[in-house]
């Protein structure tokens, strides 16, 4: 494949993590990526998210609408939920794989959007019944056996409590095989709830379909003062530990 | 907690940061349990270590397997943060010993942080990971079940990561 050029804008070109954006494309040799001052002329764009960003504050800021530009780069320490797919979320402190990764998809989707051809190709992982809808978990699967450490936690504590599609757990920074392995492990286990796109009714929220879903429900209420101390300590091990196994 | 020789004084040593203030002596009750065969002491108060985040410091229990020390689950439980259930999962009574136990949690109110962590089984044994999901669900309906090894940190670290962020507020 011929190396393609591809124009990048931020408007926080100064920010440590827009910094350490830039600094990680430089390792990447696949294609050519030009930083452009004039937002109309570039492909993607770098968006600092510092802690406490709204999604709906962003989504207002950063309009793709009318634009060129066919993805937004979010970094953020937090989990950033309620995007569509075109911003792509990437936790800092940045992986390089993990920013690789996302690269190949979004150039990947530009180059094939501008040959006007059908959007990937499906293969047969594709099949799977959470690569078509949202999804919630019901139970835990056996997290020990995933090669992947305690992040993978933090991602299973979202899915109780939001249904999610298989993009937006992109900013949980876990290796992709491995969450295709848990929501595998789970869907096979009764512990995963499959909502069709097409059914992204608010009645998600209450139907639920396999055996398991006659289970209690996760309710969100104010977290009591033990709940926020076990969070608390999470946290803690979370920034101790995360990235180490 | 959980069971003599389960494994939760090494699990503890896994993970803390400190030396693990440890009270064992020797054992008389070795030749009476298979299960803990090879074990020559056993915890007769609690062990303790700790995590050290700066100036905050995070305590881990040890707590002691046998009936005779319930008054030190009476004074620790219901102060739990979390509790890591550390249960044999080669046993034949494995189930009745599960539910002994998840009394014991749900009698000091310990049941709702709670991560039950099967060792001495195969990862890929679905049938008994599901044997013991329909027992715990009884008690926990999202309460993990894993299956770990108590030498191994990472697979400590999650079942008490589990623990916590187990969700806790449990509507009908």
């Amino acid at each position: 494949m011929t190396n393609r050029t591809f124009k990048l804008w931020s408007p926080n070109r100064a920010q440590p993590s827009v910094q350490a954006f830039m600094a990680a494309l430089s390792l990447r040799k696949k294609d050519h990526w030009e930083w452009v001052a004039d937002k109309q002329a570039s492909d993607f764009w770098v968006v600092d998210c510092p802690a406490g960003t709204s999604v709906t504050g962003l989504k207002s800021t950063v309009s793709l609408e009318g634009t060129r530009c066919q993805a937004v780069f979010c970094l953020t320490p937090e989990v950033l939920s309620g995007l569509e797919s075109n911003y792509v979320v990437l936790r800092t402190p940045i992986q390089v794989r993990r920013l690789f990764e996302a690269l190949d998809r979004v150039t990947d989707e530009q180059h094939l959007a501008s040959q006007n051809t059908v959007k990937a190709t499906q293969t047969a992982s594709q099949t799977e019944p959470w690569m078509q809808g949202r999804f919630k978990l019901l139970g835990w699967p056996n997290i020990t056996q995933y090669d992947s450490d305690i992040r993978i936690i933090e991602l299973c504590t979202h899915l109780f409590t939001h249904e999610s599609t298989l993009s937006e757990l992109n900013t949980f920074g876990i290796d992709d095989d491995v969450i295709q392995e848990m929501l595998r492990d789970a869907h096979t286990n009764g512990l995963l709830h499959v909502s069709q796109v097409t059914e992204q009714a608010a009645s998600l929220s209450t139907e639920q379909t396999s055996s398991q879903a006659s289970r209690a429900v996760v309710r969100p209420i104010k977290p009591a003062k033990r709940e926020q101390k076990a969070s608390g300590i999470f946290q803690k091990l979370l920034k101790r530990f995360a990235f180490s196994d | 907690m959980g069971p003599f020789g389960v494994g939760k004084t090494t699990a503890l040593r896994a993970i803390s940061d400190t030396d693990v203030v440890k009270m064992d002596v020797a054992s008389a009750e070795v030749d009476q349990l298979d299960s803990a065969e090879g074990k020559t002491t056993t915890t007769v108060g609690f062990d303790y270590g700790e995590w050290r985040f700066g100036e905050e410091v995070i305590e881990l229990y040890g707590l002691p397997g046998q009936e005779r020390f319930s008054l030190l689950w009476d004074k620790f439980l219901p102060e739990t943060s979390g509790v890591v259930l550390w249960l044999y999962g080669d046993k034949p009574d494995g189930i009745d010993e599960a539910r002994r136990w998840l009394d014991i949690l749900k009698s000091r109110d310990a049941i709702a942080r709670l991560c039950v962590a099967l060792t001495r089984v195969d990862s890929m044994n679905n049938a008994l990971m599901i044997e013991y999901r329909n027992l715990v669900v009884k008690y926990h309906p999202f309460a993990p079940i894993i299956t770990a090894d108590p030498r191994e940190k990472s697979h400590v670290l999650k079942a008490v990561s589990m623990a916590l962020m187990t969700p806790f507020h449990l509507g009908g």
